[in-house]
């Protein structure tokens, strides 16, 4: 029973592999593609991977490359974006996004913010969820571990080891927690869009007849406060917000 | 030989047959036939004249069908007039037969099509309609009436009908930049002597280009309404909107003088004699209409980033005199667009070029030719390059955007890349300004901008993988837990035995120390006295050792020390029994014999320590 059951999972391993390998020939199919200048046939390359259900930082990356060449700069903007959930203190797609910045219609200024606020927002950008979640994992067996070897010299010699290193790291590990407690609630509670259509009129209220509030133009990131049927309300940096239909937008 | 001269033969016979097809379309297409009368609105008791031209390109030219004329009188007619003219050696004619006509009633009355059957072909001309009022259309007004005043007078005479502008343009609705041509024209037929343009028109949101037109306007004719019309071109203007929404063009307006023909009345003798004989000549103001453009912006999508307003069909060449030349010789590099559009407003993409390659202000010239309908032209920059160090360059291939308002698209065309060979210099510099370029290595200059190269390598994972969603990290979590829950209840298992195991011994320890005092006992007056004190040595250390629980390796006089009074025993005590035990070591290994009563005096003090320390531990 049990040996079928491994057969099993190994079947299913091997066809996750499968298709991972298909992956891989694709996205070099669509490097190539990208290198010879054919950036419309590479964006296609790259989408059958999506398609196929696989993602990765540099593929979103490679793709807002290509969309760039190919003067789509909000779709190169919203690519880039999903390339920046995977890719932390990447260089170079830290300057693609200011290159393609500068291209953009709409200059925002970002408000100046407190410097507490700046330093958490950069702890948190430190690392990717994924990563951090298994640093916070790590850190946890280690002080574990840690509890278990204090707990053997108490037992055994009557006598306190590793006091201070026990107690930095529970510090560490219950901080990093929280970190990443907050980046789970980020990620699941704050969405961002960018905007598509090359000008977009936004209301104050989810109606066409209500008063135009102000004009975006493409490849603006917004963040979307709440939704009304076919309607949303997005919210600029400098803390703007006003309502636009869904199909002008798409969500990173 | 033979196959060649038939092949020459067929040629001939296609060659003819197409020169005859030619001949027999021009020869078809050489005749035409219009109708046209003298005015188109009459008075009933009013005649006018109607008539038909045949014109063509042969002296033989055939009789029209007339059609009837069921309302009107025909007071005569037809006159037929011949007309031969060689223009350029080129022979035309033209056949006018003239009817003089007379309504028979009022209203609408139409005039029907003249036919012409010639070679096989049926021309028609256009019909005609006249208005037919009741009286005379022109009927004498009193401020015709004036005596003879100057030579020139204004006259009622000609308005609307016999004289009139009209400005005409090619499109109402055209793109940002797209070029709409105006014409101004005059149509007239009275005689003109002479025209004097009072009021330009402005072209204000336009940028304008004037077509070139003849010193004296040419002049052609034209039927309208079935009135035969001369026509003048005064002006004709492209203009290019560079602004968007409702643009106007304001009007034209001239004076003119103009030759009417004396109008018979009864006058005396004198006055026709002081009359110009062939007519008056009057003066007249001629206001044309205004019009309205409608111009679109041109649309966001696709418009390429280097896209700097160029509208029309444009070619964007790149060129240079030479590709090899030695260091220091000054090459030319031209970029050229050409084509039709507003040539004026299109910028010219900058170059970039290596580092090493000195590079002086282009030299821009455009060339605007204003003639046909659309302006065209083309618009130079010219570079002069001087490489400076040898080897190969590639100046990079330019991009050059339009917009293409026929297609209603963003066209780019990129120019080729160019390679540049440069040679080692034969000749010695020509210019003195020559950046410093040392042997000890240059800075990296940055040529250009660009984004970054894309990466290569990637390990993928399913799309809307969370890691805190995920079986396996807590799994990982759970596992973590399980493991530290069953190491302590592992190590407290084992504490407890452990417990048990010093218990036993603790509990041993009065009966161990008891045997060892014993067996000191028994060897009082034994020779050996080292013997002696070993048994004391052990007896004293042997129960603290077994009672605290201290391993041999951590006995010292200091850890005993802290650990007694650690239970709570008096210091005297402890350092009593420290004594006792320091002593017991020292006369292990002294020399000297000590006498049978010196050791059951150290016997006794032994004794009496281990029984105080019993009762504390």
């Amino acid at each position: 029973m049990s040996r079928r059951f491994l057969l099993i999972g190994f079947f299913i391993l091997f066809l996750g592999n499968l298709f991972a390998q298909d992956a891989q020939t694709l996205f070099r199919q669509g490097n190539r593609l990208y290198q010879q200048g054919q950036y419309t046939q590479a964006v296609q390359n790259y989408s059958k991977i999506l398609k196929s259900g696989y993602e990765s930082g540099a593929l979103y990356f490679n793709l807002g490359n290509a969309y760039y060449k190919l003067d789509s700069l909000a779709l190169a903007r919203v690519n880039y974006e999903r390339a920046r959930r995977f890719l932390k203190n990447d260089r170079a797609l830290q300057d693609n996004l200011k290159l393609l910045k500068m291209r953009l219609v709409d200059k925002i200024q970002t408000p100046p913010r407190l410097i507490l606020s700046v330093w958490w927002n950069a702890l948190l950008g430190l690392f990717s969820i994924k990563t951090l979640s298994w640093i916070v994992v790590g850190l946890f067996w280690l002080t574990l571990l840690l509890a278990g070897l204090r707990q053997y010299f108490l037992k055994r010699r009557r006598q306190e080891r590793f006091k201070t290193f026990f107690i930095t790291l529970l510090f560490i590990f219950i901080f990093l927690g929280l970190v990443l407690a907050q980046k789970i609630y980020r990620n699941e509670t704050q969405k961002f869009a960018v905007v598509l259509k090359p000008k977009v009129t936004l209301f104050a209220e989810p109606n066409r007849n209500g008063t135009e509030v102000f004009i975006l133009h493409s490849g603006t990131e917004v963040k979307i406060n709440r939704s009304n049927g076919r309607w949303l309300e997005v919210m600029l940096i400098d803390g703007k917000t006003g309502w636009l239909e869904r199909k002008f937008l798409e969500i990173i | 030989m033979i196959v060649k001269k038939r092949h020459n033969k067929r040629f001939l016979q296609i060659l003819m047959l197409l020169l005859l097809g030619f001949a027999g379309q021009s020869l078809a297409q050489s005749i035409s036939i219009r109708a046209y009368v003298s005015k188109n609105r009459v008075g009933l008791n009013e005649q006018f004249t109607y008539s038909v031209e045949v014109s063509g390109k042969t002296t033989s030219l055939p009789d029209p069908e007339f059609p009837p004329f069921n309302d009107f009188y025909v007071l005569s007619g037809p006159n037929p007039s011949t007309n031969i003219q060689f223009v350029n050696g080129r022979l035309s004619s033209s056949k006018t037969n003239t009817f003089y006509l007379q309504p028979k009633k009022e209203g609408q009355l139409p005039i029907g099509k003249a036919k012409l059957t010639y070679k096989g072909h049926t021309y028609t001309s256009n019909a005609i309609t006249i208005t037919v009022t009741k009286g005379s259309s022109a009927a004498p007004s009193a401020s015709n009436r004036q005596p003879r005043s100057p030579v020139v007078r204004n006259d009622q005479e000609l308005s609307g009908q016999s004289l009139y502008l009209k400005t005409q343009i090619s499109r109402r609705n055209v793109y940002l930049g797209q070029q709409v041509t105006v014409t101004y024209k005059l149509y007239f037929r009275v005689n003109v002597r002479s025209y004097n343009m009072d009021k330009a028109p402005t072209f204000a949101g336009f940028w304008n280009e004037d077509f070139k037109l003849p010193a004296q306007p040419t002049i052609e004719n034209e039927v309208v309404n079935g009135v035969n019309y001369n026509v003048a071109v005064l002006r004709k203007v492209a203009l290019f909107p560079t602004q968007s929404g409702d643009l106007t063009i304001a009007p034209m307006q001239i004076t003119l003088e103009a030759v009417v023909p004396n109008r018979r009345r009864s006058r005396s003798l004198f006055d026709s004699f002081f009359d110009d004989p062939f007519g008056n000549v009057v003066k007249k103001t001629v206001i044309g209409k205004a019009l309205k453009i409608h111009v679109k912006p041109l649309p966001e999508a696709g418009k390429p980033a280097d896209f700097s307003g160029a509208v029309g069909k444009f070619r964007f060449r790149v060129t240079v005199d030479k590709k090899q030349a030695p260091v220091n010789e000054a090459i030319s590099l031209k970029l050229l667009v050409s084509g039709s559009g507003n040539i004026k407003m299109a910028a010219l993409p900058k170059i970039t070029l290596p580092q090493d390659i000195e590079q002086y202000e282009p030299k821009i010239s455009s060339k605007i030719k204003h003639q046909g309908n659309v302006i065209s032209g083309s618009k130079t920059a010219e570079y002069i390059l001087i490489p400076r160090i040898e080897g190969d360059y590639q100046i990079k291939p330019l991009r050059f955007s339009y917009f293409d308002p026929v297609q209603k698209q963003y066209k780019t065309i990129t120019s080729r890349p160019i390679s540049l060979h440069i040679l080692k210099g034969g000749k010695k510099q020509l210019t003195v300004n020559q950046p410093a370029v040392n042997f000890s290595g240059q800075e990296v200059a940055l040529l250009g901008q660009d984004i970054r190269f894309i990466k290569e390598f990637s390990d993928f994972e399913k799309i809307g993988y969370k890691p805190y969603l995920s079986f396996s990290y807590w799994l990982s979590i759970l596992l973590g837990v399980l493991l530290f829950l069953a190491f302590i209840l592992y190590n407290n298992r084992q504490a407890v035995l452990l417990g048990n195991e010093r218990l036993a011994r603790s509990r041993k320890a009065g009966k161990i120390a008891a045997k060892q005092l014993s067996r000191a006992r028994s060897l009082l007056a034994a020779p050996q006295e080292t013997e002696f004190y070993k048994a004391i040595s052990q007896a004293l250390q042997g129960f603290v050792r077994d009672r605290l629980n201290i391993e041999l390796s951590e006995f010292s006089t200091r850890s005993v020390r802290e650990k007694l009074t650690g239970r709570g025993i008096a210091p005297q005590e402890v350092d009593e029994y420290i004594a006792v035990l320091e002593e017991s070591d020292f006369r292990q290994y002294a020399s000297g014999f000590a006498g049978r009563e010196d050791r059951r005096n150290f016997y006794e003090k032994a004794k009496t320590i281990l029984t105080k320390l019993e009762k504390w531990i």
